[in-house]
């Protein structure tokens, strides 16, 4: 848990090309993340907030015309922005894994399972066949499928979806890579689904030393699996900190008003806060905080600038007046 | 490149098929009797012919090409010819036997070689994307932009009757329509996650081509090809219609066709005969074109 971190991303910034300057936009414009090894660490943010794109910067998987303006990510050592075809593909499935949200459409359907764990496994170590297979049917079985055997011949349809996901997660861990980015992986499964897959992930993470970054817009599977969350809102960082300290202490108001949208056991449904106005249109460069518009703390400073600050160790936010909320945000 | 652009007729030949599309008569059929049935019947059709054009050595009584001029145009069933014999006193059966071989063999050949080539352009271009894309669908827009039948009867005039000829003439201009079936196919594909997956775990290009996405497009291609099957026979018949086709004495369906033309109305049996058996060729392929995109369709 100490050390230099597997992954770091400073002030990240990705371009959309336009037809013209006029229509080109930045969706992220100063991301920050970073992830040790044995650590899960939270990207939450709504739709739109760039949390997503962020995770295929990191994997080299920038849609066409799209790509990094600024900033760095290095990874196990490598700067993905700099690096070259072959230093890239290397990369892929050895260092970095990626695991996405639809378990429908990540495995192909035209393929048995163990087939494509198998073509994982080759690609990046140079095994017989039977080595493969076996390697394959072990990542099954860790990946808590009884009888793999049979398991290994079926073909993603006659799974179920959570099946398929942690089909999926064995494939992505089939290159053995120590960094493991999961786009929304349980978004498209049942509650108790999602409990196993997290659990997986969990256990993974501690037993494999490696890093995971998991992108959500739940609240609830950070803090079940997290011990860092990234807050993100309209493609910035704007806190960041332990999962506990920002679940329970945010000192972003963007955070605390998620915080207070999510749904609980003792809130009824008219105690749940909507926060009002929209995200900011991209395509205009914004001087000030991005949420000072929707924002019950801000003020007209808050427009012109913004900065982000180290409040405790490990701990950041992008709020001027973070101390604010540190007097008046519990969440009571 | 945008994917609103307009869509070559091919794309339509999933789901219902459209009201020029061989694979009308197909559905009509499939309407009746359910999709199983129509496959079955459109496989036994067309396993049959080909039977008949292998074996037609040993199926003709008669030598195709053998003339007997003391019998022309002896009616169907008579004694020794039971389906007559046309205005040079050949047997009308052998003849037809024979031309199954030319007619359904040459469609087939001529179909593998333009379902292999624009399949892969097409694939490459879907995938791929850029500079190479580009370039492919210009000369594609370009292809398309001619009627099919004159070019292909152009192309035909100018490179000499044969069935080389054939086959080159139909693999120059159809590969175009492969090449967009399969293109647009790799392009939507290529956008599903499963691709991606196979980006980030390192695997090959080449690999995710062939491995990923062809499988998960081929099968439209299929279908396509079984219609194209039919457009194929068609052409190959017209050309022998004209005296373009396979040289003479080489008995093809279109040849005959032609050549009963001053016998219509005496002997309408003569141009009837293999005029049915055309028909029934498309048949069949219609057929089992249309009951193979019901079963991708059901997928």
């Amino acid at each position: 848990m100490s050390g230099e971190p597997l992954l770091s991303v400073r002030d990240l910034r990705i371009g959309v090309a336009g037809r013209d300057k006029a229509a080109a936009f930045e969706p992220v414009v100063g991301a920050s993340l970073h992830a040790r090894r044995g650590e899960v660490v939270g990207v939450v943010g709504e739709s739109g907030s760039g949390k997503s794109l962020t995770l295929r910067a990191i994997a080299g998987l920038l849609p066409a015309g799209v790509e990094v303006t600024g900033g760095a990510i290095d990874v196990d050592g490598i700067d993905v922005t700099a690096a070259g075809r072959s230093q890239l593909r290397g990369m892929r499935g050895g260092v970095v894994g990626m695991v996405f949200q639809e378990p429908m459409t990540a495995l192909n359907p035209t393929m048995r399972i163990g087939a494509q764990i198998v073509e994982a496994v080759a690609a990046h170590a140079n095994v017989s066949r039977a080595a493969a297979r076996g390697r394959s049917l072990e990542l099954l079985e860790r990946m808590g499928f009884t009888e793999p055997e049979r398991r290994y011949r079926l073909y993603p349809h006659e799974l179920s979806g959570g099946m398929r996901q942690r089909v999926m997660i064995a494939i992505a861990l089939a290159g053995e890579p120590s960094l493991l980015l999961c786009d929304e992986p349980t978004t498209a499964l049942d509650a108790t689904v999602t409990m196993r897959v997290l659990d997986l992930l969990v256990g993974l993470a501690a037993d494999l030393d490696i890093a995971v970054v998991l992108v959500t817009h739940d609240l609830g599977v950070v803090a079940r699996t997290c011990a860092r969350v990234v807050v993100m809102y309209a493609g910035r960082m704007v806190e960041e900190g332990l999962a506990a300290d920002v679940l329970q202490r945010p000192r972003h108001p963007y955070t605390l008003a998620l915080l207070r949208a999510v749904p609980t056991r003792d809130a009824t449904i008219e105690e749940l806060e909507a926060i009002p106005g929209a995200p900011p249109i991209l395509t205009a460069e914004l001087p000030g905080c991005p949420f000072a518009p929707r924002c019950a703390f801000s003020e007209p400073a808050c427009l012109e600038a913004v900065r982000t600050e180290a409040i405790e160790r490990g701990r950041t936010t992008a709020c001027r007046r973070h101390e604010l909320l540190a007097v008046n945000g519990s969440l009571a | 490149m945008s994917s609103n652009e307009t869509l070559p007729p091919v794309a339509a030949t999933i789901g219902e098929p459209r009201q020029s599309s061989p694979r009308r008569v197909g559905a009509a059929v499939r309407r009746g009797v359910g999709a199983d049935t129509s496959l079955v019947i459109g496989v036994s059709i067309i396993v049959l012919l080909m039977l008949a054009g292998l074996l037609a050595g040993l199926l003709a009584p008669y030598d195709p090409s053998k003339q007997d001029l003391e019998n022309t145009l002896v009616g169907p069933g008579s004694e020794g010819h039971l389906l007559g014999t046309d205005q040079l006193g050949r047997d009308v059966l052998s003849r037809l036997l024979y031309g199954a071989r030319v007619d359904i063999f040459v469609a087939f050949g001529a179909v593998l070689c333009p379902f292999l080539i624009g399949t892969f352009l097409g694939l490459l271009a879907g995938y791929k994307g850029g500079w190479f894309d580009t370039i492919l669908m210009r000369i594609v827009d370009v292809v398309f932009a001619f009627p099919v039948l004159v070019l292909l009867i152009a192309l035909v005039f100018v490179l000499g009757p044969g069935v080389v000829t054939i086959i080159i003439a139909v693999t120059l201009v159809d590969w175009v329509a492969y090449a967009r079936l399969s293109r647009i196919s790799a392009k939507r594909e290529g956008g599903l996650e499963y691709v991606a997956a196979a980006r980030v775990g390192g695997i090959p290009h080449w690999r995710i081509v062939f491995r990923h996405i062809l499988p998960n497009t081929i099968s439209q291609s299929i279908v396509y090809a079984m219609s194209d099957t039919v457009l194929i026979i068609i052409f190959i018949t017209t050309l022998g219609f004209l005296g373009l086709g396979v040289p003479p004495p080489t008995a093809d369906w279109g040849t005959m066709i032609s050549e009963a033309q001053p016998y219509f109305s005496s002997h309408p049996w003569l141009p009837v005969i293999p005029g049915v058996a055309i028909v029934l060729t498309g048949l069949g392929l219609s057929l089992i074109a249309d009951s193979l995109a019901q079963r991708i369709d059901a997928r």
